[in-house]
């Protein structure tokens, strides 16, 4: 019943690559687990919200060293989204996942479109002169 | 060198984004790291949200930020995965092991490849496959 994971686990690979470069994997994992290996919505979910403990984990592991991290502004925004968490979480268990499913493509449309069209405007006043 | 602005963090707006964060991460397993990289730079300029006595043009800071989200969505993250498990939402736990290895060493490889690929054109990329799926699991 349940798929070859080789697939998978592929595709976890190249997401986490993608999520440790910054490129905004969030949602490529799920879209994967959803569309191609046929998983439903909220176990999709829970696998992407593992793989992200992984993924970012081991990406930190670097950056932690060389970059700026600032551990009060962490510490507070984590403590403030921590009770948003629960509330999301919540959510995922009495919304129908065909709703939750629809949410996650807005979202991926909401956040794709600006970068496909430009406008990002991420800060990047600095070039690097060592 | 420019003087780092001596401005006090807006910490209301930043409490409203950590929740809106924490809400998008629960409620779609993803996505709470997105709003904060597009909002964080917005809501504090950089020598606000980086104080120490480093001159800024030093540093790269769109991945100062990436840093700061991954930091924060990190222990989010876990919190959101034990309340999808309390809730019932329990994935194959042999696939949640044989993920170890692969998430793991993608997020190192990423990193490390960060700064070095033509990140602008990953990105198009990236979000033409994501507004396409997209499209597609809403309609």
């Amino acid at each position: 019943m349940s798929p070859s994971p080789i697939p998978i686990l592929i595709a976890a690979f190249l997401s986490a690559i993608l999520s440790g470069l910054g490129v905004g994997s969030a949602g490529i994992f799920v879209l994967y687990l959803t569309l191609i290996a046929g998983f439903p919505q909220p176990e999709a979910q829970a696998l992407n919200l593992l793989f992200f403990l992984l993924s970012a984990g081991a990406a930190l592991l670097l950056h932690i060293r060389e970059r700026r991290i600032p551990l009060r502004v962490v510490l507070f925004l984590a403590a403030c989204a921590v009770p948003g968490a629960l509330i999301g979480s919540y959510l995922v268990r009495v919304l129908d996942p065909t709703l939750i499913r629809k949410l996650f493509g807005g979202m991926l449309v909401v956040t794709g479109l600006p970068v496909l069209l430009g406008n990002t405007k991420t800060p990047r006043r600095q070039k690097h002169h060592p | 060198m420019k003087k780092a602005a001596h401005k006090p963090l807006p910490w209301l707006l930043l409490g409203v984004t950590g929740v809106g964060a924490g809400l998008l991460n629960g409620l779609l397993g993803a996505a709470g790291g997105i709003l904060l990289v597009a909002l964080l730079p917005r809501l504090t300029p950089p020598a606000v949200l980086y104080p120490p006595a480093v001159p800024l043009g030093m540093y790269h800071e769109r991945r100062d930020i990436l840093a700061t989200a991954l930091t924060v969505m990190l222990p989010v993250s876990a919190v959101s995965g034990v309340f999808y498990r309390v809730g019932g939402i329990r994935p194959d736990p042999t696939l949640l092991l044989l993920l170890v290895v692969p998430a793991a060493a993608g997020g190192f490889i990423g990193a490390r490849l960060l700064g070095k690929l033509p990140d602008q054109t990953l990105k198009k990329l990236f979000a033409a496959l994501v507004v396409v799926a997209g499209i597609r699991m809403l309609f």
